[in-house]
Order: C-alpha cells, then sequence, then structure tokens
C-alpha cells in the first residue's frame, strides 16, 4: 500500500479572471521506504503539491490518501491529529521554534498528541541520538548552526512513528556540505522505511531519489526510470553501485 | 586527465614497480575513468625517454621494472600542478549543439527534448550519488571523483533549464512550440 | 491508551507543553509585553488606592452614632435638655448621652465646643480617644484636642481657666471620626450649661416612633449617599480596564502578528487549531494575572504610604484593612479578563488562517471594513440623551449611562475616521501618505491604538472641562481666604463673631453712627498686633453696605463690598488714574468684567439675610431692582492687582460710586501685610492682643485655589494622556520595525523612515485629540444643557492653553516624539520568531 497517494489533484487559486491553477490533475503515489523527488521551476506548482500532500490546505479537486486515510473526509482537528503521527515536514529555514530547546522541539509533536513527557523525550532523544546530535539535546535553536539545526528539523520530522516525510527545499538555506548531510539523513530515514517527498529545483538533492518527478505549470510532465534503465542507458556496469 | 602526470604523482612518494603503480592508478581514479594496462606502460616509456622518470632494473619485464622520479620528472609535476588548464575555449559539446540545431527545426517541440536530456543527465546524476550513498564505504579519491561529475552533470541541467526558460522567452522559439506542451507520463514504479 | 483517546485527553500533556513554550515567548518577548503589564499594574494598583479613598473619604456613620444603631439630639435651654435626656432614658436604659456647649477662642475667629461625653459609655467608644494623659474625672479636669491645646497654648498638667471654670488640662484626646472637631472634654455631668445634646441608642420600633422628629438611624445615614462610593470606583475601573483591553488588542495583534511563523510551524506539526490560540491566550492571561497581581501589591502598598496623610486630609482615621476588597478583587478579575479577552482576539484570528500564509509569514489580507456607522451613531445619541436627562434630574445612574453609551459609541465611531486621514494626506510626500495609508489598511490594530487614545483624551478633556466649567465659573470663587502674609483684624462692628461662612452675615448697623476707630483701647490693640505679625502695610477696609448680585439663570453670586480706598489701591499697587470715572466696581476676578445682568443693592434692601429673601431660582431675572436700592449693571472694570483672597478686598466699590449713590462706609477692619509669613507663635501673641480689645484675626486657610484645581486636573489628564500615547508610540514602532527594515533596504533615507514612523504617531494622536475632544464636549454639553446651576456657556470658560495643547500639543508631541525615538538605523529585526 502506498503512504502517499494522489489522485487527479487539482488546485486553484483567486477567482474567475485572475484565477491561476497551482495543480491541474496530478497524479502522484509514494510508497514506503522510497525517496521521490519532485523538480520544477518556481511557480510551477511543486510547493502546493507537498502542503496539499502534508494535509496544510485543501485541493479544490482530487483526492489525497495517506496511509489508507482519505484526507477529505477528515475534520481540521483529525487532520492536525495525522500531522502529529503520520505526517513530518521540513522547510527550508524557520524550522525551529525559539525558546524551545533541541528536544524540546523534537519531542513536541508527541508532546502535542498527549504522550507523557517521559516517553516523549525519550523517543526525542533517541531521534537526535540516530542523526548525531545526542549532545546538542539542549541547545536553544540561536546556538545551533544552520546545518545543525536542520537536522534537528528532521529530527522532529521522523519522531515517533512518522511514515511520510514531507521537505521543501530543505538544504536550500546550507552550502552543499551540509545540503548533502540533510539529504543523507533523508535517505537513510528511508532506507528504514519512511516514505519520503522532497520538493527542490536543485538536480543534486533531486539526484539522492529513487524517483525524480518533474512538474511544470501545475502538471507531471516526466520522472526518471528505474535505476536499471539508466546502467541500460549507459551501457556499463560500475563499482560501488548498487545492481 | 593526463595518465603522465598521475603516474609522476605516485612516483613522487618514492621508487614502484611497474605492476604497483598500474594497481595504485587503477584503485584511485579507475571507477572514475577506467583505463587499459596498456596505457600505462606506452606512457612510463615516454616519461622514460622524456627523461622524467629512470628505470633502476632496466633489464626486468615491465610489470617488475622498478621506476624512480628523475628531478626534471618532480619539476614537471610541480609545474603542472599550478597550471590552470586551458578553458578558454569553449568545448563543442554535444548537448550544446543538440539543443541549438533543435530550437533552428520547425516542428520539434524543443521543451520536449529538453525534457529528455534533463531526466537522462538527472538520471545519470542519480547513479553517482547513489555511489556517494554508503558513506563508510567511501575513499576521498573517489569521493572526489563522484562530486566534480555530479557537478558538471547540475551544470548541463541547469543549463538546460535556462535554455527552455530563454526560448519560452524569445520569440522565434516560441512559434516553434506546440499549442500545448506534449507531456511525457512514465508509468510510476511498481 | 488508544489514539482516538489521546485526541482528548492529550490535552493535559499538550497543555503543558504549549504553556511552557509559551511561559518561554513570554520571557523572550518581554519587551513587547511590558507595556501591557504595567498598563495592567497601574490601573490595578490605581483601583486599589482610588478605592480606598473613594470608600474612606466620606464621614463614617460612626460620626453620628458611633457603635449606636441611631441618634436623637436636642437643643435648648439646660432644663428642656435635662428633661428630654431622662425621658430618652424612660424609654431605653442603654443610652450614651453627649452634652455640647460652643465656645470661642479668645481673640480668634476659632471656635469649639466643650463636651462632657462618657469615655466608656456604650456607643460613643469610636468617637473618642485618648492622645496622652487620662481622661478628666472629676469637676476640675478637662482633656483637650492637640490643635486646641496649641491654639490656646495648653499642655497637659496645666491650669486652663475658661468661661468661668477652672480646669487642669488631664489628657490630649481625638475625635477618630472626625478629625475636625475641636473640642474640651469634662467629665459627665461637670457641663453646667449645655446648649446641645446627642443621646446614642439602639430603639426599638416603639422608641423611635415615640421619639419622632428627634431621632435619626444610622441606616438612613448610610443610604443618604445615592451611589456606593464602591459602585462609583468600580465603574471606573470598569471604563479603565476597557482602555487597557483597547490598548492590548492593538498589543497582542502585534505580538501574534510576530509569532505568525511560529505558529504556521505549530500548525504544522500537527497542534490544532484551538492549542494555537493557547499559545497567545496563556500570554494574555499570564500577563493580565502577573500584572495585576504586581499592580495589587504595588497599590497596597501605596495605600498604606498614603492612609495617613489621607486621614488627615478627611479628617477621620480608619484602618489599613478599611478597603472595598470586593472592588479590589473585581479589578483583579476585570483586569485578567480585559487582557485575556484581548488576548483571544488576535488568537482566534491567528488560529482560523491558513497554516501555509501564516509559514510564509504572511498575515490574513485586511479585512475590507465595511462597519456600518449607526451602531456607533445610536449609541452616542443615546449616550447623549441619557446625560441631557442627568443634568436636568441630577440623576447619578443616568450619568453613567450616559457616559457609557457615549464613550462606547465613540470608540465604534473612531476608527471611521481613519480613512479620512487617507484622505486627507493624498497629495502628501509618499512617506506620509504610506504612514496613513496603512493605518486605514490595518486596522485591527490601528482602531484599537485610536480607540484607546480617543478614550484616554476623551478622560482628559471631560475631566479639564468639566473643572473649568465648575471652578471656572467666576461667580464661584473659589480660593484660600487670604494671603499667606496677610491678616484681617475685624473690628466689634464686622459683625463677625463666626467667620466660618466667610463673609459677614450681617449688614454692619445701617446708618448706626461708625464703630469708633478712635477708641484707644482698640487703636493700642491694633498697634500691638501689628507689631506682633511684624506687618509692614495696614489697610483700613470699609464695608459700603452694598451688595453685588447677579440676577441671571444659572449660578447666582451675592457679597460684600469692600470701599477702594486710595489706601488700599495704593497698598496694592494700582494707580488712581487707571480706574476710569465711570466705573463703580473694580475687581480682580478674570471675566467678571463681562458678566451680564449683574446689579448692585444696598445691603438695607436684602435684609440680614442676604438675597434669599427676594431671590427665585426659576426666575432670578424678576427681582425687582427699584431705583432707590439698585443700581442695574454697574460699570465694572478689571483690576489685576487686588489681592485675590476670597476673604480680601478683591472687589470693590470705587469711591466715585460711593459718593455718587451717597453711601456711608463703615470701618470694619484691616489688612494686615507683613514681610513674612507670621509664625503660629506670632498668631498666637496677636491673637491675644486681639482679644483683649474684643478684635478678631482671621489667617489664611488651606483652600486651594480655581487655578490649582484646574492645574491639578490639566496635569493628571496631560500625564495619563502622555502615558497612553507613550504606549501607542511604543506599539507602532515595534508595529513598523520590519516595513522600516524594508524601506532601508530599498533605499529610503533616515528622514523618510522617521516620517512614516512620526505620521502615524501625530495621525493616530491627532485623531484621537479630536475625537475625544469632540465626545467630551458634546458630553458636558448635554450634561449642562438644562442643568441648574451650570449653563451650557461656561464651556467656553475651559483655557484654551489646555484645549490646545490637547489637540495640537499632542500630535506634535507625538511627531517629535516618534522622530526621535526613531532612530538613524533600522530597528533590530523582530520577527525572528521561528529559526
Amino acid at each position: 500500500m502506498n503512504v502517499l497517494e494522489m489522485r487527479q489533484i487539482t488546485k486553484v487559486y483567486g477567482t474567475a479572471p485572475n484565477e491561476v491553477r497551482a495543480l491541474d490533475g496530478v497524479d502522484f503515489s509514494v510508497e514506503p521506504g522510497h525517496l521521490v523527488a519532485v523538480m520544477g521551476p518556481s511557480g510551477s506548482g511543486k510547493s502546493t503539491l507537498l502542503t496539499i500532500a502534508g494535509s496544510l490546505e485543501e485541493p479544490t479537486s482530487g483526492e489525497v490518501v495517506v496511509n489508507g486515510q482519505p484526507l477529505g473526509s477528515m475534520s481540521r482537528n483529525e487532520r492536525a491529529a495525522l500531522r502529529r503521527r503520520t505526517i513530518g515536514y521540513v522547510f527550508q529555514d524557520f524550522n525551529l521554534l525559539p525558546g524551545l530547546s533541541a528536544i524540546e522541539n523534537v519531542s513536541l509533536p508527541l508532546e502535542l498528541d498527549g504522550v507523557g513527557l517521559r516517553r516523549a523525550r525519550a523517543a526525542g532523544r533517541a531521534a537526535l541520538e540516530s542523526l548525531g546530535l545526542a549532545d546538542r539535546a539542549d541547545h536553544f535553536p540561536d546556538q545551533l548552526s544552520g546545518g545543525e539545526r536542520q537536522r534537528v528539523a528532521i529530527a522532529r520530522a521522523v519522531v515517533g512513528e512518522r511514515t511520510l516525510l514531507l521537505a521543501d527545499e530543505p538544504s536550500g538555506a546550507l552550502d552543499s556540505v551540509s545540503g548533502e548531510a540533510v539529504m543523507r539523513l533523508i535517505h537513510d530515514a528511508c532506507q528504514r522505511g519512511v516514505a519520503a517527498v522532497v520538493v527542490t529545483h536543485d538536480a543534486q538533492l533531486a539526484s539522492w531519489a529513487d524517483r525524480v518527478v518533474f512538474i511544470r505549470d501545475g502538471r507531471i510532465v516526466d520522472q526518471t526510470s528505474t535505476s536499471a534503465d539508466v546502467e541500460a542507458m549507459l551501457g556499463r556496469q560500475r563499482p560501488g553501485t548498487p545492481s | 586527465m593526463s595518465v603522465r602526470h598521475a603516474l609522476l604523482a605516485l612516483l613522487s612518494d618514492g621508487a614502484k614497480y611497474g605492476l604497483q603503480l598500474r594497481n595504485e592508478f587503477e584503485a584511485r581514479t579507475g571507477e572514475v575513468w577506467p583505463l587499459n594496462v596498456g596505457q600505462v606502460y606506452q606512457t612510463l616509456a615516454r616519461l622514460e625517454r622524456d627523461g622524467l622518470v629512470a628505470v633502476e632494473d632496466r633489464g626486468a619485464d615491465g610489470p617488475q621494472r622498478l621506476y624512480r622520479i628523475t628531478r626534471a620528472g618532480r619539476r614537471e609535476l610541480e609545474e603542472w600542478l599550478v597550471t590552470p588548464p586551458d578553458l578558454s575555449a569553449p568545448p563543442r559539446d554535444e548537448l550544446v549543439m543538440k539543443v541549438l540545431v533543435a530550437a533552428e527545426l520547425e516542428g520539434v517541440d524543443v521543451r520536449a527534448m529538453i525534457q529528455a536530456h534533463r531526466r537522462y543527465l538527472i538520471s545519470v546524476m542519480q547513479q553517482w550519488t547513489r555511489v556517494k550513498g554508503d558513506e563508510s564505504a567511501l575513499d576521498l579519491h573517489l569521493a572526489l571523483a563522484v562530486d566534480a561529475e555530479i557537478f558538471r552533470l547540475e551544470a548541463l541541467v541547469r543549463w538546460l533549464d535556462a535554455a527552455e526558460g530563454r526560448l519560452k522567452r524569445h520569440p522565434l522559439a516560441r512559434r516553434a512550440q506546440p499549442a500545448r506542451p506534449a507531456t511525457r507520463k512514465t508509468e510510476a514504479r511498481p | 491508551m488508544s489514539r482516538d483517546e489521546r485526541t482528548s485527553v492529550g490535552g493535559a500533556v499538550a497543555r503543558r507543553a504549549l504553556n511552557r513554550w509559551a511561559r518561554r515567548l513570554i520571557v523572550r518577548e518581554w519587551r513587547q509585553q511590558v507595556l501591557i503589564f504595567v498598563l495592567v499594574a497601574v490601573a490595578v494598583g490605581g483601583v486599589v488606592v482610588g478605592s480606598g479613598v473613594s470608600a474612606n473619604s466620606p464621614a463614617p456613620v460612626a460620626e453620628f452614632v458611633g457603635t449606636a444603631s441611631a441618634y436623637a439630639s436636642f437643643a435648648g435651654t439646660p432644663a428642656q435638655l435635662a428633661a428630654d435626656v431622662a425621658r430618652v432614658r424612660s424609654l431605653d436604659s442603654r443610652v450614651d448621652v453627649i452634652e455640647n456647649a460652643p465656645a470661642q477662642v479668645p481673640g480668634s475667629t476659632t471656635t469649639f465646643s466643650i463636651r462632657a461625653q462618657d469615655p466608656h459609655g456604650p456607643f460613643g467608644g469610636p468617637m473618642l480617644s485618648l492622645v496622652s494623659g487620662h481622661y478628666p474625672t472629676g469637676a476640675h479636669e478637662v482633656a483637650v484636642t492637640s490643635d486646641l491645646a496649641s491654639e490656646l497654648g495648653l499642655s497637659v498638667g496645666r491650669p486652663w481657666s475658661y468661661g468661668g471654670y477652672s480646669w487642669t488640662v488631664t489628657g490630649i484626646v481625638v475625635n477618630p471620626t472626625s478629625l475636625l472637631d475641636e473640642f474640651a472634654l469634662v467629665a459627665p455631668g461637670e457641663l453646667r450649661r449645655p446648649a446641645s445634646a446627642t443621646v446614642l441608642l439602639d430603639p426599638n420600633r416603639e422608641v423611635i416612633k415615640t421619639m419622632g422628629a428627634n431621632i435619626t438611624e444610622a441606616s438612613r445615614l448610610a443610604n443618604a449617599n445615592p451611589i456606593n462610593p464602591g459602585t462609583i470606583t468600580l465603574a471606573l475601573a470598569v471604563v479603565g480596564m476597557l482602555l487597557i483591553a483597547l490598548v492590548a488588542v492593538a498589543g497582542f495583534t502585534a505580538i501574534a502578528q510576530r509569532r505568525i511563523r511560529a505558529m504556521g510551524m505549530l500548525g504544522a506539526i500537527g497542534a490544532t487549531p484551538a492549542q494555537v490560540a493557547r499559545v497567545v491566550r496563556a500570554n494574555g492571561l499570564v500577563v493580565g494575572v502577573g500584572g495585576s497581581l504586581v499592580g495589587a501589591a504595588l497599590g497596597l502598598g501605596a495605600w498604606a504610604a498614603y492612609r495617613p496623610s489621607l486621614e488627615l486630609s478627611v479628617h477621620h482615621d480608619f484602618a489599613l484593612t478599611s478597603l472595598p476588597w470586593w472592588v479590589v478583587g473585581a479589578s483583579i478579575v476585570l483586569a485578567v479578563l480585559a487582557t485575556s479577552l484581548a488576548a483571544s482576539y488576535p488568537a482566534r484570528a491567528l488560529a482560523r488562517q491558513s497554516i501555509v500564509r501564516a509559514l510564509a509569514g504572511r498575515p490574513a489580507e485586511p479585512r475590507g471594513v465595511h462597519r456600518s456607522a449607526v451602531p456607533g451613531a445610536i449609541l452616542v445619541l443615546a449616550g447623549l440623551a441619557a446625560l441631557v436627562y442627568a443634568g436636568e434630574q441630577e440623576n447619578p445612574l443616568a450619568l453613567l449611562v450616559g457616559i457609557a453609551g457615549l464613550v462606547v459609541g465613540m470608540m465604534l465611531l473612531a476608527p471611521l475616521a481613519l480613512p479620512l486621514l487617507t484622505r486627507a494626506t493624498r497629495r502628501a510626500p509618499v512617506a506620509v501618505r504610506l504612514a496613513t495609508r496603512d493605518l486605514a489598511r490595518y486596522r485591527a490594530r490601528s482602531g484599537s491604538a485610536l480607540a484607546a487614545m480617543s478614550l484616554g483624551i476623551f478622560i482628559v478633556v471631560l475631566v479639564t472641562v468639566q473643572v473649568a466649567a465648575r471652578y471656572g465659573n467666576t461667580m464661584d470663587w473659589v480660593g484660600p481666604n487670604v494671603a499667606s502674609d496677610q491678616v484681617i483684624v475685624y473690628t466689634p462692628a464686622s459683625g463677625r463673631p463666626t467667620p466660618a461662612s466667610g463673609r459677614p452675615t450681617t449688614a454692619p448697623g445701617n446708618g448706626a453712627p461708625p464703630t469708633s476707630p478712635s477708641n484707644a483701647q482698640v487703636h493700642d490693640a491694633l498697634t500691638r498686633i501689628q507689631r506682633a505679625l511684624g506687618a509692614t502695610t495696614t489697610v483700613g477696609l470699609y464695608s459700603s453696605g452694598t451688595t453685588i448680585f447677579r440676577a441671571a439663570p444659572g449660578r447666582t453670586y451675592s457679597g460684600p463690598t469692600y470701599v477702594a480706598t486710595p489706601q488700599l489701591l495704593r497698598a496694592f499697587g494700582v494707580a488712581a488714574s487707571s480706574i476710569r470715572p465711570t466705573t463703580d466696581i473694580i475687581t480682580m476676578r478674570p471675566r467678571f468684567a463681562g458678566l451680564s445682568d449683574m446689579r448692585l443693592y444696598r445691603e438695607s434692601y436684602f435684609g440680614p439675610n442676604g438675597p434669599g429673601r427676594n431671590y427665585n431660582p426659576g426666575r432670578p431675572t424678576r427681582v425687582p431692582c427699584p431705583v432707590e436700592s439698585c443700581v442695574a449693571a454697574p460699570p465694572i472694570q478689571q483690576v489685576a492687582g487686588l489681592p485675590s483672597g476670597t476673604s480680601a478686598p478683591n472687589t470693590d466699590i470705587t469711591e466715585a460710586a460711593v459718593r455718587r449713590l451717597h453711601l456711608r462706609p463703615v470701618l470694619v477692619g484691616w489688612l494686615l501685610v507683613s514681610a513674612h509669613d507670621p509664625s503660629a507663635s506670632q498668631v498666637v501673641a496677636a491673637r491675644s492682643d486681639a482679644a483683649a480689645a474684643s478684635l478678631s484675626i482671621e489667617t489664611r486657610n488651606s483652600l486651594p485655589t480655581s487655578a490649582e484645581v484646574g492645574g491639578w486636573a490639566t496635569a493628571i489628564g496631560a500625564l495619563l494622556a502622555l502615558g497612553i500615547l507613550a504606549m501607542t508610540i511604543g506599539l507602532i514602532r515595534s508595529e513598523t520595525a520590519d516595513e522600516l527594515r524594508v524601506l532601508e533596504a530599498t533605499g529610503a533615507s533616515t528622514y523618510e523612515r522617521r516620517t512614516i514612523a512620526a505620521t502615524t504617531g501625530a495621525g493616530l494622536a491627532g485623531l484621537a485629540g479630536l475625537v475625544g475632544t469632540l465626545a467630551a464636549y458634546l458630553g458636558s454639553a448635554a450634561f449642562l444643557l438644562r442643568g441648574k446651576f451650570d449653563s451650557v456657556g461656561e464651556l467656553w470658560n475651559v483655557p484654551l492653553l489646555d484645549l490646545v495643547l490637547i489637540v495640537v500639543g499632542l500630535p506634535v508631541l507625538a511627531y517629535l516624539g516618534v522622530w526621535f525615538l526613531t532612530g538613524n538605523r533600522a530597528p533590530r529585526r523582530l520577527r525572528a520568531a521561528i529559526e
């Protein structure tokens, strides 16, 4: 079963004469353990795709199903609950709440969900540890570097039993080394079974994905095929590549 | 990649046998730039001829010969390291040629064509990225070489993006485009 | 626990997590909260002190009844009194009898009582307290109040002979329920000739019926006040909290705006809209609770510090805990409620808006406010109608209702004036245009700031106008009787046994021969008094036997006039040539000369009781003005040099008029001016000299002058307005910080940034000044429209300077204030609510 299933999604902003079609009949799905990149120039609708997938916005028409649950029939509070338990977000910048330490930021979704403080903290600590941030747990956002902040944000997005990770230009504000580290973390999360969607205009980030989807003017126009096809295209086997 | 200078570099930290040189050379860069064995011995012979390396054991067979860098060889290596490669003349890039030609031809869907190239370039980048994927198994030389390749490919992708945008805005190019961009939707992977 | 259960229960843990964050936010952004915090603290502190003052200012019921439930009062000859008291005793065995006889300090206008009261009586306990020594027990013992002791030069253990008594002073006593009560206490039964008696008792119905008119019940005394002072304080507290709520709405809107991205993030990680709103609400709650508790503590401290001086000024003692605690409690609740409500308004808006917009840091689009002016206009009209009624009927409830209607209506209407500002500045430079357009566009924040400032200015102007109408009325000349370096010595002919009324109650015997000023004894006494006081100037005061009277609706006036003798004019530096030959009356009172319907009567026409006999308040103009006794519209000239004291010759008849009217002036006393203010011992010495020659002395009392009262009102009002202005400017500054940064980035100079910020402040202050002043004037006019004592015309007495200060000065001050506060560098980035 796909973690995320979007069928015939259309999103229209504004009204008749000035309306903007951000998305136009998009079909999109992500299966567990897969990292999918959505590439497109600015204004192509890729961020809208992500906010609709994450239940932050509602499509004008079409259906979004997350873990088998259709979003259309959910109330605002049920969608909020879905974001606490199933969907994790990582944004380009401004990801952490100031005034909360790294560990508090990470365990916040769990606490919002009513998980006891001790358990929430333990889960938060585990998430931070897995991202190599155990020693930064009690630092506040303004005491962390940009890369560290983004790693904390990823820890928050995967804490608990999240199955869908949505990232919008997650390394946009970082240098390429930190950016690679962020993508590596998302990649690792997928190895553990999380499904991830990364929206970007950066080919390097996109190349971390198992599959790259190209979006133009609100439509999905293309996507890369399986790695096996590429092997065939390149016509030779390379050492170190998974066969 | 200059094989000549790569071999000089390998000899700069001590005399080595021909076989050893070949193996070390392959180990460092072979993943990115595969090289046949004959090329290595051919280059060593030229280096010896130019007085940049000296052979200790003249009687032995190629792989058993012990090679040593000469003073001239060391100077040559140092010179080479600080001399920038000549990038002033643009290479005749095939991809660029294709797009230039397509822009002039009537009835060609340039956007679709650019997308096909883009898809291919990104697929290749995905391959290289996968090489980097397992960080623990990644050695420095390989990582540097892979990075270089990824950045090169990315530059091409970005050029395609720019080209697409430029063509879109250009009146001549616009007429060549079909009313609706052809979409090439491939099936999602199972 | 299942997942669904967690959603509902999740609350407790989630609440804790959110409260933790809200707390941290408050700590991090305390600067933005300080404004509201201080406002709440000051308001609650003010209510604590204000309620204490208002509750303790009126004379306590105990002043009349002690601990009894009623008192019976009798006056008459000693024999009658004895009979009356005996009758009460026969009806009720448990009574407390207090007998009084009037007395006067020799040589002074000060009076006191000689009182016989049992210090251990069943009911009179609260009315008597021993300061030192012991209570008198025998026929030759007396205790006196401390003021009386110092006036008479007495102390414990000293002998004192007075009025045929010879006593030893055994103690100093005080009546805690009335500190003005000056008396000499003798043991019960030792007062030889009581003139009145008060009997304290707890009567049953029958006794009340039998006693009839003589008895007064304590419950009736308490009800005499139509509105409980606590209620008034609470009403003021409500208005104050309304003000706070308005400022707080603007403040919390600004705070919520700064946190918009953090709130979006919170929503994105799965906080429900209710949880998002909670963070801002918790903020309001914390500021409200913290501010009101700190305010209450400060208020109690201030109350404790102020209590001693308040006891002196309200003339009775009260306990430190004598506060209307329910008002204090209610004000704390109100403050918390006001801030919570103020916070929940932006909280709701924040929770409602799209997460995607919030994440982008984009506030919701300004709502097109097509608010109707109708509800506001209706409220204003209803309020004005209530005020007209209140003025006519003197109904305090209608007054409160009227003010409330006017205030709420004004606050509804005020924001509608913002687009006018935009229109007025259409052709102004871009910086000004930008500022006024933003004000009109973002009415959620500017509207409440404007309403708050309007309300503040409304209060200021209302106080100024009312004080001016009341005290600025030249009919009511309020102030000290004489200057501190002046003393008036009255002859016995002045008819001044008790100068408490401030004016002679009877005219000197008209046509009687002048009281012998040549009397050697009087002359000697005067010389001694002059010497005792160190007087440098002595001016004879001659009564002309005439009264000035105003026969017009509104406040009336009547008063005697002294003759402006050359000696008097010289003493006050008035050149005789400056007085026109046709002038009948010269006065130092402003506007007095311009009054209509003035008449100059011979006192004989009115008789001993002043103009009251012929005066009909409904038809004052019908008072006849027969030509032989009255001059209609006497020429009045203002002469600034005359003394201003109410007992001093501030309004005089010219000698020319005396001749024209064939008046015969009588020497009634002397005005003595000393080089230095006479000391208490000098006054005591002068008083004994005066007593020896049957003269009496009047020295300065402590009434404030009109100018002082008006000045205080304006000063307090200006402080209030400035406080609100400062807070509003603070708000605007933090509000516009981001825009200013963008402007700076696009190349706006410091000058332009300052212009924008300053125009915003000045625009708000200017509009608020206009709206507040207009409302205050309308309200005052409505109240005075049918009023009995002041007319609408009185409103013109408002000192123009005060109004100019408010309407013009405030915007100018706001402009300059913001201009200088907006420094050379753009303000620090404030929207870093997410990192």
